[in-house]
C-alpha cells in the first residue's frame, strides 16, 4: 500500500478513536450510554440510520450481488428501504418515542407480556451476534483479497478498535462517528463508481458492454426480474419480482425499519418527537442515492471484467479499488470500507447490549439495581456481543455470498416480528398467548421452508409473515386476555 | 410456494403494484392530521412539514421503478 494511503487510513483511526474516546466523558447515565441523552438531531440520526444498514455488505456483498444480478440489487434500497421508513417514521417511530420505551422487546413485552419480550430479546440478541458475523466476514474478504491481511488478524483489530470507542461512548459516540463515516462512504463510493463509469464510456457504454455479453445478462438492467429464473445448475437464481414486491416490500423492510432495535434506536435518541419522523424520512432520501455508490460499480464490473471467467462476485469490489482507484482515492476508499464495518458493528454491538441489559439482564435477572451498575452491564454487554459476532463468523463462510446469508437470517425473524408490531399497534384483542403462537409458529415455518431448500428466501419471509399473521389471530381468540387487560 | 403460477405475467405489473403502493402511502400521509406531524418541531418553517418531503420520494421511485 502506498503510504500516502496508510496515512489516509491511519488518520481517520485516528480521529475516530480520539472522537469516541472524547465523547465517552459525557456518558453518566444509562440514557446517555443507550439513548445518547435523547439530544440527536434528525440530520445526524438519518445518516447513522443509513450508514449503519450499508455497511460493508453492500461495498463487498452487495456490489457481488449487483455484478451476479444486476441492478435488481437496486431494490434492496429502494422499495427494500424507502416505503417502509416513510411509514415507520410517521406511524411507528412516534409511538415508540411517546412511550418512552429503550427496545423494541420492550414495547412489545407492553401488549403481549414478559414471555414474548424474553423470546424477542435473546432472538434479537442472536440476530444480532450473526449480523456482526456477516459484518466481520465482508471486512476479512476486502482486506485479505486487496491487502493480502490475515483475516482473522484484521477482525480481532477492527473489532477492537470498535470496541474501544462503542463501550466507552455508547449511542452518541456511535452516531457521532457515523455522520463521518457516511460522509467518507458517499465521498469514495461515488468516486470509483464515477471512474468505472467513465471507463466503460458512460451509461451509453454500460448499456452496450452489458447487450455484447449475451444471454448471461440479458436481465442485469431489469429491476423487477421474472418469476423461476434458475442458474445452469438448476437452482432458483436473482430475486423474482414477487419475492421484491411481496417479501422484500411487505414484511422484510417494514420489519427491519420498524422492528430492528439497531436501526429504532437511533430515533429514540432524538431530541423531539419532530426530529425522530423527519431522521427516517431524510434518511429515505439518502437511501434513494446509494445505489449510485454500491450497486453501479457491480454492473460496471460485469463489463470491465467480461475478459476474466470465474470473478468471485465478493472479490469484486476490492478488485475494481485495486485498477482504478488512484492513489489517496484508494486510502480514502480503504478508510470507507473501515468506515462503513464500523458503523455497523458499533450500531449492532450498542443495540444488541441494550436489549441485553434491559430486556435480558434487568427484567429476568437483577431488578432495581443502580444507573452505575447497569452502565457497566451495558458496556461489557457491547464487549460480548462483539466476541459473539467474532465467534459467528465460520457459520457465515458456508454460504455462497455474504449478502445472501445476512438476508436468510432475517427472513427467519423479521415475518414474525412485523406480525407482533402489526398486532400491537392495530388490533386491541391480541394477547400474550397469541403472541407465543405467532412467534413459535412463524420461525418455525421460515426453518421447515428453508429446509425444504427449493423456496426463495423472499418468498419464505412473505410465507412466514402470513402463518405468524394467522397464528397470532388464532391464539388470541382461543387465548383472550380479559376485558379488563384489554382497557389497560 | 413461490409463486409458479404467477410466472408467465410480465414483471412490469410489479411497477404498477408499486406505483399503487405510493398512492396509497400518499393519501394516508395527506390524510394525518397536521397537529400530529408538527409535534416537536423548533418551529413552523414550511420546509418542516414533513407531508412534503414524502411527494420528492414518492415521485423518485415511481420514476425509478418505471424507467427500469
Amino acid at each position: 500500500m502506498h503510504w500516502i494511503d496508510t496515512t489516509v487510513v491511519v488518520v481517520y483511526l485516528g480521529a475516530t478513536l480520539l472522537l469516541g474516546l472524547w465523547l465517552a466523558r459525557r456518558v453518566r447515565s444509562t440514557s446517555d450510554f443507550f439513548l445518547a441523552g435523547r439530544r440527536l438531531p434528525f440530520w445526524a440520526i438519518g445518516m447513522s440510520l443509513v450508514v449503519s444498514d450499508i455497511g460493508a455488505l453492500e461495498m463487498v456483498g452487495g456490489t457481488g450481488n449487483a455484478f451476479r444480478y444486476g441492478i435488481t440489487q437496486a431494490n434492496f434500497e429502494w422499495i427494500g428501504c424507502v416505503p417502509a421508513m416513510v411509514v415507520g417514521g410517521l406511524l411507528f417511530i412516534p409511538l415508540y418515542w411517546r412511550l418512552g420505551v429503550h427496545s423494541i422487546p420492550e414495547f412489545l413485552g407492553r401488549t403481549y407480556g414478559p414471555g414474548v419480550r424474553g423470546v424477542l430479546a435473546i432472538v434479537a440478541v442472536i440476530f444480532m451476534s450473526a449480523a456482526l458475523g456477516v459484518f466481520f466476514q465482508a471486512s476479512a474478504s476486502m482486506l485479505e483479497g486487496v491487502l493480502g491481511w490475515n483475516r482473522w488478524h484484521s477482525i480481532v483489530v477492527t473489532a477492537a478498535i470498535v470496541a474501544v470507542y462503542t463501550v466507552g461512548g455508547g449511542l452518541g459516540a456511535v452516531v457521532v462517528t457515523d455522520v463521518i463515516q457516511c460522509a467518507i462512504l458517499f465521498v469514495g463510493g461515488i468516486a470509483i463508481a464515477a471512474i468505472a463509469l467513465a471507463e466503460v464510456g458512460g451509461f451509453g457504454g454500460l448499456r452496450e458492454g452489458l447487450a455484447a455479453l449475451g444471454d448471461d445478462t440479458q436481465h442485469h438492467l431489469e429491476l423487477l426480474q421474472p418469476v423461476g429464473l434458475e442458474n445452469e445448475q438448476g437452482e432458483l437464481w436473482g430475486f423474482p419480482w414477487t419475492g421484491v414486491l411481496l417479501g422484500l416490500g411487505f414484511v422484510l423492510s417494514p420489519a427491519y425499519w420498524i422492528g430492528n432495535q439497531a436501526i429504532v434506536q437511533r430515533t429514540l435518541g432524538a431530541r423531539s418527537e419532530w426530529h425522530a419522523r423527519a431522521a427516517m424520512l431524510f434518511g429515505a432520501f439518502l437511501k434513494v442515492v446509494v445505489p449510485l455508490a454500491f450497486v453501479l460499480p457491480g454492473l460496471l464490473a460485469v463489463v470491465l471484467l467480461a475478459e476474466r471467467g470465474g470473478v468471485d462476485p465478493n472479490e469484486v469490489y476490492p478488485d475494481l479499488i485495486g485498477r482504478f482507484a488512484p492513489v489517496g482515492l484508494r486510502g480514502l476508499l480503504y478508510a470507507a470500507f473501515l468506515a462503513a464495518l464500523m458503523s455497523s458493528v458499533d450500531s449492532y454491538a450498542n443495540s444488541a447490549a441494550t436489549v441485553l441489559t434491559r430486556d435480558l439482564y434487568a427484567r429476568f435477572l437483577w431488578r432495581r439495581r443502580s444507573e452505575r451498575h447497569y452502565l457497566l452491564v451495558g458496556r461489557l454487554g457491547s464487549l460480548a456481543i462483539i466476541a459473539a459476532g467474532i465467534a459467528m463468523v465460520p457459520i457465515v463462510d458456508r454460504y455462497a455470498t455474504i449478502y445472501d446469508a445476512f438476508q436468510s437470517y432475517l427472513s427467519f425473524f423479521q415475518g414474525p416480528t412485523l406480525a407482533l408490531l402489526f398486532g400491537a399497534v392495530l388490533w386491541r384483542r391480541v394477547s400474550p398467548g397469541g403472541g407465543i403462537a405467532c412467534l413459535v409458529g412463524g420461525i418455525g415455518a421460515s426453518v421447515i421452508l428453508h429446509r425444504a431448500g427449493d423456496v426463495h428466501w423472499l418468498h419464505i419471509a412473505w410465507w412466514s409473515f402470513c402463518v405468524a399473521m394467522l397464528l397470532l389471530v388464532a391464539g388470541s381468540l382461543v387465548f383472550p386476555r380479559s376485558a379488563r387487560e384489554v382497557e389497560a | 410456494m413461490n409463486f409458479e403460477w404467477i410466472g408467465a405475467e410480465d414483471p412490469r405489473w410489479g411497477a404498477v403494484l408499486h406505483a399503487l403502493l405510493w398512492v396509497a402511502i400518499l393519501g394516508w400521509v395527506w390524510r394525518l392530521p397536521p397537529e400530529e406531524l408538527w409535534k416537536g418541531a423548533p418551529d413552523r418553517s414550511r420546509w418542516r412539514d414533513l407531508r412534503w418531503w414524502v411527494v420528492p420520494l414518492a415521485a423518485t421511485q415511481v420514476g425509478l421503478y418505471f424507467l427500469f
